[in-house]
Protein backbone atom coordinates (compact mmCIF):
# COMPACT_ATOMS: atom_id res chain seq x y z
CA UNK A 1 0.00 0.00 0.00
CA UNK A 2 1.71 3.51 -1.23
CA UNK A 3 1.50 6.27 0.85
CA UNK A 4 2.45 10.56 -0.17
CA UNK A 5 6.20 9.58 -0.08
CA UNK A 6 6.34 6.30 -1.84
CA UNK A 7 3.18 6.79 -4.57
CA UNK A 8 5.25 7.00 -7.59
CA UNK A 9 2.66 8.52 -10.15
CA UNK A 10 2.41 12.04 -9.47
CA UNK A 11 3.91 12.89 -12.96
CA UNK A 12 1.25 10.65 -14.72
CA UNK A 13 -1.47 11.89 -12.10
CA UNK A 14 -0.83 15.71 -13.24
CA UNK A 15 -0.70 14.59 -16.99
CA UNK A 16 -4.07 13.07 -16.69
CA UNK A 17 -5.88 15.88 -14.72
CA UNK A 18 -4.89 18.33 -17.53
CA UNK A 19 -6.01 15.79 -19.96
CA UNK A 20 -2.79 15.20 -21.72
CA UNK A 21 -2.99 12.10 -23.50
CA UNK A 22 -1.08 10.36 -26.18
CA UNK A 23 -4.06 9.03 -27.75
CA UNK A 24 -4.51 12.52 -29.28
CA UNK A 25 -2.37 12.65 -32.11
CA UNK A 26 -0.73 16.39 -31.95
CA UNK A 27 0.10 17.57 -36.04
CA UNK A 28 3.70 19.09 -36.53
CA UNK A 29 3.65 18.79 -40.46
CA UNK A 30 2.97 22.21 -40.50
CA UNK A 31 5.58 23.18 -38.06
CA UNK A 32 8.57 22.13 -40.18
CA UNK A 33 10.99 23.71 -41.71
CA UNK A 34 14.29 23.04 -43.70
CA UNK A 35 16.83 25.98 -42.46
CA UNK A 36 19.99 25.97 -44.21
CA UNK A 37 23.18 26.20 -42.23
CA UNK A 38 26.18 25.15 -41.85
CA UNK A 39 26.41 23.14 -38.75
CA UNK A 40 30.55 23.11 -38.87
CA UNK A 41 30.63 26.91 -38.09
CA UNK A 42 28.25 25.94 -34.95
CA UNK A 43 30.42 22.89 -33.74
CA UNK A 44 33.68 25.78 -34.01
CA UNK A 45 31.97 28.31 -32.35
CA UNK A 46 31.11 25.50 -29.40
CA UNK A 47 34.53 24.67 -29.03
CA UNK A 48 36.39 28.35 -29.37
CA UNK A 49 34.15 29.17 -26.81
CA UNK A 50 33.78 26.41 -24.57
CA UNK A 51 35.08 28.65 -21.75
CA UNK A 52 32.02 31.03 -21.70
CA UNK A 53 29.71 28.34 -21.42
CA UNK A 54 27.23 27.26 -18.87
CA UNK A 55 28.29 23.79 -18.29
CA UNK A 56 26.47 22.40 -14.87
CA UNK A 57 22.77 23.18 -15.79
CA UNK A 58 20.69 20.33 -14.71
CA UNK A 59 17.06 20.18 -14.83
CA UNK A 60 15.55 21.40 -11.38
CA UNK A 61 13.57 23.61 -9.76
CA UNK A 62 14.62 27.24 -10.29
CA UNK A 63 13.01 30.28 -8.35
CA UNK A 64 12.67 32.18 -11.61
CA UNK A 65 10.64 29.52 -13.00
CA UNK A 66 6.40 29.20 -13.39
CA UNK A 67 4.46 28.03 -11.14
CA UNK A 68 4.15 25.16 -13.59
CA UNK A 69 7.38 24.82 -14.95
CA UNK A 70 8.47 24.61 -11.16
CA UNK A 71 5.91 21.60 -10.84
CA UNK A 72 7.38 19.97 -14.06
CA UNK A 73 10.55 20.10 -12.52
CA UNK A 74 9.79 18.86 -8.78
CA UNK A 75 7.48 15.91 -10.45
CA UNK A 76 10.71 14.74 -12.38
CA UNK A 77 13.26 15.10 -9.83
CA UNK A 78 10.71 12.63 -7.71
CA UNK A 79 10.88 10.03 -10.39
CA UNK A 80 14.45 9.94 -10.69
CA UNK A 81 15.81 12.59 -12.68
CA UNK A 82 18.98 14.69 -11.34
CA UNK A 83 22.61 16.14 -12.22
CA UNK A 84 23.09 12.44 -13.36
CA UNK A 85 20.93 12.65 -16.67
CA UNK A 86 19.59 15.67 -17.34
CA UNK A 87 22.89 17.71 -18.04
CA UNK A 88 23.36 20.01 -20.03
CA UNK A 89 25.96 22.35 -21.35
CA UNK A 90 24.76 25.67 -23.32
CA UNK A 91 26.19 28.84 -25.10
CA UNK A 92 24.15 32.14 -26.01
CA UNK A 93 23.67 33.45 -22.31
CA UNK A 94 26.84 36.19 -22.90
CA UNK A 95 25.38 38.75 -25.23
CA UNK A 96 28.88 38.27 -27.70
CA UNK A 97 27.40 34.46 -27.97
CA UNK A 98 24.41 35.58 -28.70
CA UNK A 99 24.83 37.79 -31.13
CA UNK A 100 27.71 35.36 -32.39
CA UNK A 101 24.99 32.84 -33.11
CA UNK A 102 22.57 35.21 -34.84
CA UNK A 103 25.06 35.90 -37.34
CA UNK A 104 25.72 32.33 -37.72
CA UNK A 105 22.43 31.31 -38.06
CA UNK A 106 22.21 34.49 -40.80
CA UNK A 107 19.32 36.84 -41.97
CA UNK A 108 17.80 34.06 -44.34
CA UNK A 109 16.81 31.44 -41.76
CA UNK A 110 15.60 34.54 -39.13
CA UNK A 111 12.84 35.13 -42.45
CA UNK A 112 12.27 31.56 -43.40
CA UNK A 113 11.16 31.42 -38.78
CA UNK A 114 9.06 34.54 -39.34
CA UNK A 115 11.34 36.14 -36.53
CA UNK A 116 12.76 38.98 -35.57
CA UNK A 117 16.11 38.42 -35.57
CA UNK A 118 17.56 41.77 -33.27
CA UNK A 119 15.19 40.79 -30.59
CA UNK A 120 15.53 36.80 -30.81
CA UNK A 121 17.41 35.06 -28.28
CA UNK A 122 19.13 32.27 -29.82
CA UNK A 123 20.82 29.14 -27.30
CA UNK A 124 22.89 26.40 -28.40
CA UNK A 125 22.85 23.24 -26.54
CA UNK A 126 25.10 20.66 -26.03
CA UNK A 127 23.69 16.71 -24.57
CA UNK A 128 26.04 14.72 -24.16
CA UNK A 129 25.52 11.15 -23.78
CA UNK A 130 23.40 9.48 -20.96
CA UNK A 131 21.83 13.01 -20.77
CA UNK A 132 18.65 14.39 -22.17
CA UNK A 133 15.68 16.81 -20.60
CA UNK A 134 12.79 15.14 -19.58
CA UNK A 135 8.90 15.79 -20.33
CA UNK A 136 7.75 19.60 -19.67
CA UNK A 137 5.95 22.66 -21.48
CA UNK A 138 7.75 25.93 -22.08
CA UNK A 139 6.51 29.13 -21.29
CA UNK A 140 8.18 32.63 -22.84
CA UNK A 141 8.43 34.00 -19.46
CA UNK A 142 11.84 34.68 -18.95
CA UNK A 143 11.56 35.96 -22.79
CA UNK A 144 8.74 38.67 -22.11
CA UNK A 145 10.09 39.81 -19.00
CA UNK A 146 13.17 40.71 -20.98
CA UNK A 147 11.15 42.26 -23.40
CA UNK A 148 7.67 42.44 -23.09
CA UNK A 149 4.55 40.70 -24.48
CA UNK A 150 4.05 39.63 -27.91
CA UNK A 151 3.61 36.98 -30.51
CA UNK A 152 6.27 34.47 -29.16
CA UNK A 153 7.54 31.98 -31.23
CA UNK A 154 10.40 29.14 -30.29
CA UNK A 155 12.27 26.52 -32.58
CA UNK A 156 14.34 23.65 -31.80
CA UNK A 157 17.08 23.44 -34.78
CA UNK A 158 18.77 20.41 -35.23
CA UNK A 159 23.00 21.08 -35.50
CA UNK A 160 24.76 17.71 -35.52
CA UNK A 161 23.74 15.23 -37.68
CA UNK A 162 21.61 13.01 -35.88
CA UNK A 163 23.26 9.70 -34.42
CA UNK A 164 21.82 7.04 -33.02
CA UNK A 165 20.39 7.53 -29.90
CA UNK A 166 19.23 11.18 -30.72
CA UNK A 167 15.50 12.02 -30.17
CA UNK A 168 12.91 14.71 -29.93
CA UNK A 169 9.33 13.60 -28.83
CA UNK A 170 7.01 16.30 -29.19
CA UNK A 171 3.56 14.96 -27.60
CA UNK A 172 3.08 11.97 -30.02
CA UNK A 173 6.11 12.24 -32.56
CA UNK A 174 8.71 10.96 -31.91
CA UNK A 175 11.28 12.75 -34.04
CA UNK A 176 14.73 11.70 -35.53
CA UNK A 177 16.76 10.85 -38.52
CA UNK A 178 17.33 14.59 -38.57
CA UNK A 179 19.68 16.81 -41.18
CA UNK A 180 21.52 19.84 -39.47
CA UNK A 181 19.35 22.63 -39.88
CA UNK A 182 15.85 20.34 -39.32
CA UNK A 183 13.81 23.27 -37.36
CA UNK A 184 10.44 22.80 -35.65
CA UNK A 185 8.42 25.69 -33.92
CA UNK A 186 7.48 24.22 -30.24
CA UNK A 187 4.82 25.99 -29.19
CA UNK A 188 3.88 27.26 -25.52
CA UNK A 189 2.16 24.93 -23.74
CA UNK A 190 3.28 21.75 -26.30
CA UNK A 191 4.64 18.78 -24.18
CA UNK A 192 8.06 17.78 -25.43
CA UNK A 193 10.96 15.82 -24.12
CA UNK A 194 14.64 15.13 -26.00
CA UNK A 195 17.29 12.57 -25.03
CA UNK A 196 20.67 11.36 -26.32
CA UNK A 197 21.52 8.06 -25.37
CA UNK A 198 23.90 6.95 -28.37
CA UNK A 199 27.86 7.82 -28.06
CA UNK A 200 28.08 11.02 -29.48
CA UNK A 201 26.94 14.96 -28.11
CA UNK A 202 23.86 16.27 -29.90
CA UNK A 203 23.65 20.02 -30.42
CA UNK A 204 20.43 21.53 -31.41
CA UNK A 205 19.50 25.69 -30.95
CA UNK A 206 16.65 27.20 -29.54
CA UNK A 207 15.67 30.17 -30.66
CA UNK A 208 12.99 31.99 -29.92
CA UNK A 209 11.72 35.76 -30.80
CA UNK A 210 8.82 37.69 -32.04
CA UNK A 211 7.00 36.70 -34.81
CA UNK A 212 7.34 39.77 -37.94
CA UNK A 213 3.99 39.71 -38.30
CA UNK A 214 2.90 40.69 -34.90
CA UNK B 1 25.38 16.51 -7.18
CA UNK B 2 28.24 17.28 -10.00
CA UNK B 3 28.37 14.79 -12.76
CA UNK B 4 31.82 12.80 -13.19
CA UNK B 5 34.21 14.97 -15.47
CA UNK B 6 34.93 12.85 -19.02
CA UNK B 7 37.51 11.40 -19.09
CA UNK B 8 38.61 11.99 -22.67
CA UNK B 9 38.22 14.63 -25.02
CA UNK B 10 34.78 14.71 -26.73
CA UNK B 11 34.40 13.72 -30.07
CA UNK B 12 32.08 14.79 -32.69
CA UNK B 13 32.49 11.24 -34.27
CA UNK B 14 33.03 8.29 -32.37
CA UNK B 15 33.04 4.97 -34.16
CA UNK B 16 31.03 2.13 -32.69
CA UNK B 17 32.09 -0.45 -35.22
CA UNK B 18 35.30 -0.19 -34.11
CA UNK B 19 34.40 -1.22 -30.68
CA UNK B 20 32.17 -4.47 -31.54
CA UNK B 21 34.28 -8.01 -32.08
CA UNK B 22 35.25 -8.94 -35.36
CA UNK B 23 33.60 -12.38 -35.37
CA UNK B 24 30.70 -10.52 -35.09
CA UNK B 25 31.03 -7.87 -37.97
CA UNK B 26 32.24 -10.84 -40.06
CA UNK B 27 29.14 -12.94 -39.31
CA UNK B 28 26.42 -10.00 -39.58
CA UNK B 29 27.78 -7.45 -41.82
CA UNK B 30 25.32 -4.43 -41.38
CA UNK B 31 25.48 -0.89 -42.74
CA UNK B 32 26.55 1.01 -39.65
CA UNK B 33 25.79 4.34 -41.09
CA UNK B 34 23.37 6.02 -39.17
CA UNK B 35 21.99 8.47 -41.93
CA UNK B 36 21.20 5.29 -44.53
CA UNK B 37 17.61 5.31 -44.84
CA UNK B 38 17.69 2.45 -47.37
CA UNK B 39 17.90 -0.25 -44.64
CA UNK B 40 15.93 -3.62 -43.26
CA UNK B 41 16.86 -2.82 -39.54
CA UNK B 42 13.01 -2.84 -38.76
CA UNK B 43 12.11 -6.20 -40.59
CA UNK B 44 12.21 -8.23 -37.86
CA UNK B 45 9.24 -7.86 -35.79
CA UNK B 46 7.44 -11.10 -35.13
CA UNK B 47 3.83 -10.92 -34.02
CA UNK B 48 2.46 -9.08 -31.33
CA UNK B 49 1.82 -11.92 -28.17
CA UNK B 50 -1.39 -12.82 -27.04
CA UNK B 51 -0.22 -15.79 -25.03
CA UNK B 52 0.61 -13.81 -21.79
CA UNK B 53 -1.43 -11.14 -19.81
CA UNK B 54 1.36 -8.72 -20.34
CA UNK B 55 -0.32 -5.95 -18.17
CA UNK B 56 -0.38 -8.40 -14.98
CA UNK B 57 3.64 -9.10 -15.81
CA UNK B 58 4.08 -5.55 -15.93
CA UNK B 59 2.13 -4.85 -12.73
CA UNK B 60 3.85 -7.61 -11.23
CA UNK B 61 7.34 -6.16 -12.39
CA UNK B 62 6.90 -2.81 -10.80
CA UNK B 63 5.80 -4.33 -7.64
CA UNK B 64 8.70 -5.90 -7.15
CA UNK B 65 10.67 -3.39 -8.28
CA UNK B 66 9.37 -1.24 -5.52
CA UNK B 67 9.92 -3.88 -3.06
CA UNK B 68 13.17 -3.81 -4.23
CA UNK B 69 13.56 0.10 -4.56
CA UNK B 70 17.20 -0.24 -5.19
CA UNK B 71 18.33 -1.46 -9.35
CA UNK B 72 20.18 -4.58 -9.64
CA UNK B 73 22.19 -3.17 -12.39
CA UNK B 74 24.20 -0.22 -13.91
CA UNK B 75 27.23 0.68 -15.29
CA UNK B 76 29.98 2.63 -14.37
CA UNK B 77 33.72 2.70 -14.49
CA UNK B 78 36.18 1.67 -11.61
CA UNK B 79 38.82 4.59 -12.10
CA UNK B 80 41.24 2.92 -9.24
CA UNK B 81 41.08 -0.84 -11.48
CA UNK B 82 40.72 0.76 -14.73
CA UNK B 83 37.66 -1.93 -14.96
CA UNK B 84 34.38 -1.76 -16.57
CA UNK B 85 31.93 -2.67 -13.80
CA UNK B 86 27.99 -3.89 -14.45
CA UNK B 87 26.64 -4.14 -11.10
CA UNK B 88 29.67 -5.62 -8.94
CA UNK B 89 31.07 -7.72 -12.45
CA UNK B 90 33.84 -6.74 -14.23
CA UNK B 91 33.72 -7.20 -18.33
CA UNK B 92 37.15 -6.37 -18.72
CA UNK B 93 37.62 -9.60 -19.88
CA UNK B 94 33.98 -9.93 -21.57
CA UNK B 95 33.75 -9.15 -25.80
CA UNK B 96 31.59 -6.12 -24.92
CA UNK B 97 34.17 -4.39 -23.02
CA UNK B 98 35.73 -2.22 -26.09
CA UNK B 99 32.15 -0.71 -26.40
CA UNK B 100 32.23 0.24 -22.51
CA UNK B 101 35.34 2.32 -22.57
CA UNK B 102 32.68 4.39 -25.51
CA UNK B 103 30.30 4.46 -22.98
CA UNK B 104 32.13 5.29 -19.78
CA UNK B 105 35.63 6.40 -20.46
CA UNK B 106 34.77 8.48 -24.03
CA UNK B 107 31.05 9.05 -22.78
CA UNK B 108 29.40 10.27 -19.34
CA UNK B 109 27.52 7.34 -18.71
CA UNK B 110 27.18 5.87 -15.23
CA UNK B 111 25.64 4.33 -12.65
CA UNK B 112 23.39 7.53 -12.00
CA UNK B 113 21.76 7.16 -16.14
CA UNK B 114 22.18 3.13 -16.70
CA UNK B 115 20.13 1.58 -13.65
CA UNK B 116 17.69 -0.88 -14.46
CA UNK B 117 15.75 -3.84 -12.68
CA UNK B 118 16.30 -6.96 -13.68
CA UNK B 119 14.44 -10.47 -12.95
CA UNK B 120 15.69 -13.37 -14.37
CA UNK B 121 14.29 -17.32 -15.00
CA UNK B 122 12.97 -18.40 -11.73
CA UNK B 123 12.69 -14.87 -10.19
CA UNK B 124 9.49 -13.93 -12.65
CA UNK B 125 7.23 -16.69 -10.68
CA UNK B 126 4.36 -17.87 -12.19
CA UNK B 127 5.46 -16.16 -14.84
CA UNK B 128 8.47 -18.10 -15.93
CA UNK B 129 6.46 -20.98 -17.13
CA UNK B 130 4.34 -19.67 -19.84
CA UNK B 131 7.31 -17.29 -20.64
CA UNK B 132 9.35 -19.87 -21.32
CA UNK B 133 7.10 -22.00 -23.83
CA UNK B 134 7.24 -18.86 -26.04
CA UNK B 135 10.65 -19.53 -27.17
CA UNK B 136 11.39 -23.17 -25.61
CA UNK B 137 11.04 -24.47 -29.17
CA UNK B 138 12.98 -22.04 -30.67
CA UNK B 139 16.70 -21.76 -28.42
CA UNK B 140 18.51 -24.02 -26.28
CA UNK B 141 20.17 -22.72 -22.87
CA UNK B 142 17.74 -20.10 -23.05
CA UNK B 143 17.85 -17.54 -20.41
CA UNK B 144 15.64 -15.00 -19.72
CA UNK B 145 15.63 -11.24 -18.41
CA UNK B 146 12.39 -9.08 -17.37
CA UNK B 147 14.00 -5.63 -17.19
CA UNK B 148 12.36 -2.55 -15.73
CA UNK B 149 14.44 0.67 -16.88
CA UNK B 150 12.87 3.52 -14.54
CA UNK B 151 12.29 7.13 -16.32
CA UNK B 152 15.90 8.60 -16.94
CA UNK B 153 18.09 5.84 -17.40
CA UNK B 154 19.13 4.21 -20.33
CA UNK B 155 20.83 1.31 -21.96
CA UNK B 156 23.65 2.76 -24.10
CA UNK B 157 24.05 1.46 -27.64
CA UNK B 158 25.70 -1.47 -28.30
CA UNK B 159 25.59 -4.82 -30.08
CA UNK B 160 24.88 -7.53 -28.56
CA UNK B 161 27.26 -9.43 -27.44
CA UNK B 162 26.12 -12.18 -25.34
CA UNK B 163 28.61 -11.39 -21.89
CA UNK B 164 26.15 -12.35 -19.42
CA UNK B 165 25.64 -15.96 -21.52
CA UNK B 166 30.05 -16.13 -20.87
CA UNK B 167 29.75 -15.66 -17.96
CA UNK B 168 27.33 -18.06 -17.05
CA UNK B 169 28.62 -20.84 -19.27
CA UNK B 170 32.49 -19.84 -19.53
CA UNK B 171 32.56 -19.99 -22.87
CA UNK B 172 33.12 -17.42 -25.44
CA UNK B 173 30.18 -16.98 -27.65
CA UNK B 174 29.67 -19.01 -30.69
CA UNK B 175 27.45 -15.67 -32.32
CA UNK B 176 26.44 -17.63 -35.36
CA UNK B 177 24.27 -20.22 -33.05
CA UNK B 178 23.15 -17.47 -30.31
CA UNK B 179 19.99 -15.23 -30.66
CA UNK B 180 18.27 -13.01 -28.77
CA UNK B 181 14.12 -12.56 -28.84
CA UNK B 182 12.51 -9.55 -27.06
CA UNK B 183 8.89 -8.56 -26.08
CA UNK B 184 7.98 -5.17 -24.96
CA UNK B 185 5.97 -5.71 -21.59
CA UNK B 186 4.09 -2.57 -21.68
CA UNK B 187 2.55 -0.57 -23.75
CA UNK B 188 4.99 2.66 -25.71
CA UNK B 189 4.25 6.01 -23.55
CA UNK B 190 5.97 8.91 -23.13
CA UNK B 191 10.39 9.24 -23.54
CA UNK B 192 10.26 5.70 -24.46
CA UNK B 193 12.46 4.57 -27.49
CA UNK B 194 14.52 2.06 -28.53
CA UNK B 195 15.95 2.47 -31.54
CA UNK B 196 17.12 -1.10 -33.34
CA UNK B 197 19.41 0.31 -35.96
CA UNK B 198 18.15 3.02 -38.08
CA UNK B 199 14.91 1.61 -37.05
CA UNK B 200 13.24 3.73 -34.23
CA UNK B 201 10.47 0.72 -32.52
CA UNK B 202 8.35 4.13 -31.67
CA UNK B 203 4.96 3.42 -30.86
CA UNK B 204 4.42 0.00 -29.57
CA UNK B 205 1.96 -2.37 -28.11
CA UNK B 206 2.92 -4.28 -24.80
CA UNK B 207 3.02 -8.09 -26.62
CA UNK B 208 4.76 -6.55 -29.43
CA UNK B 209 7.72 -9.45 -30.40
CA UNK B 210 11.10 -8.87 -32.07
CA UNK B 211 13.85 -11.04 -33.01
CA UNK B 212 16.94 -9.19 -32.16
CA UNK B 213 19.02 -10.32 -35.23
CA UNK B 214 22.71 -10.12 -34.25
CA UNK B 215 25.50 -7.58 -35.52
CA UNK B 216 22.61 -4.54 -35.57
CA UNK B 217 23.78 -1.69 -33.29
CA UNK B 218 20.95 -0.82 -30.93
CA UNK B 219 20.11 0.85 -27.63
CA UNK B 220 17.54 2.13 -25.52
CA UNK B 221 15.94 5.02 -23.14
CA UNK B 222 13.05 6.32 -20.75
CA UNK B 223 13.20 10.12 -20.44
CA UNK B 224 9.71 9.77 -19.99
CA UNK B 225 7.32 9.32 -16.52
CA UNK B 226 6.66 5.66 -16.68
CA UNK B 227 8.77 2.39 -16.32
CA UNK B 228 9.47 0.89 -19.54
CA UNK B 229 9.35 -2.86 -19.31
CA UNK B 230 10.82 -5.58 -22.12
CA UNK B 231 11.53 -9.26 -21.71
CA UNK B 232 14.20 -10.87 -23.32
CA UNK B 233 15.53 -14.80 -24.05
CA UNK B 234 18.82 -15.00 -25.05
CA UNK B 235 20.28 -18.97 -26.11
CA UNK B 236 21.37 -21.20 -29.02
CA UNK B 237 19.26 -21.30 -32.01
CA UNK B 238 17.78 -24.96 -32.18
Amino acid sequence: MSNIYTHNTYYQDHLDKNGISLENHYEIGPLEIQLDINYKDFLQFAEDSRHRAITDKEYKPRPFLTDESMRQAVLSQFIGYDAGNTMETNWGIEPEDDAKLKELLGDANFEKMNLVKETSLVRLLQYNPGHGIPLHTDSYNGFMKRFGPGKITRYFVAISPWDWGHFLQVHDNMIHHWDPGYALEIKEGVWHLSGNFGIAPKYTLTVTGYDVND
Amino acid sequence: MKTYPIKADLDIYIDPYAAVPQEIIKQNPWHWDPQETNHKDGDSFLYTDASINWFELGEWAIAEANEIRVPQKYWWWDEENEQAMHANESVNHCPIFETCTQWMVQNDYNEHNTRYFKFANHELGAFYEPLKAMFAHKLEDMTMSLFVQPPGQTMPTHVDTFSSYMRKTGEFPDYSKLRRFMTFVSDWDWGHYFHYGNHIMQPWKAGDTWDLVPGIYHGSANCGVTPKITMHWSGKLK
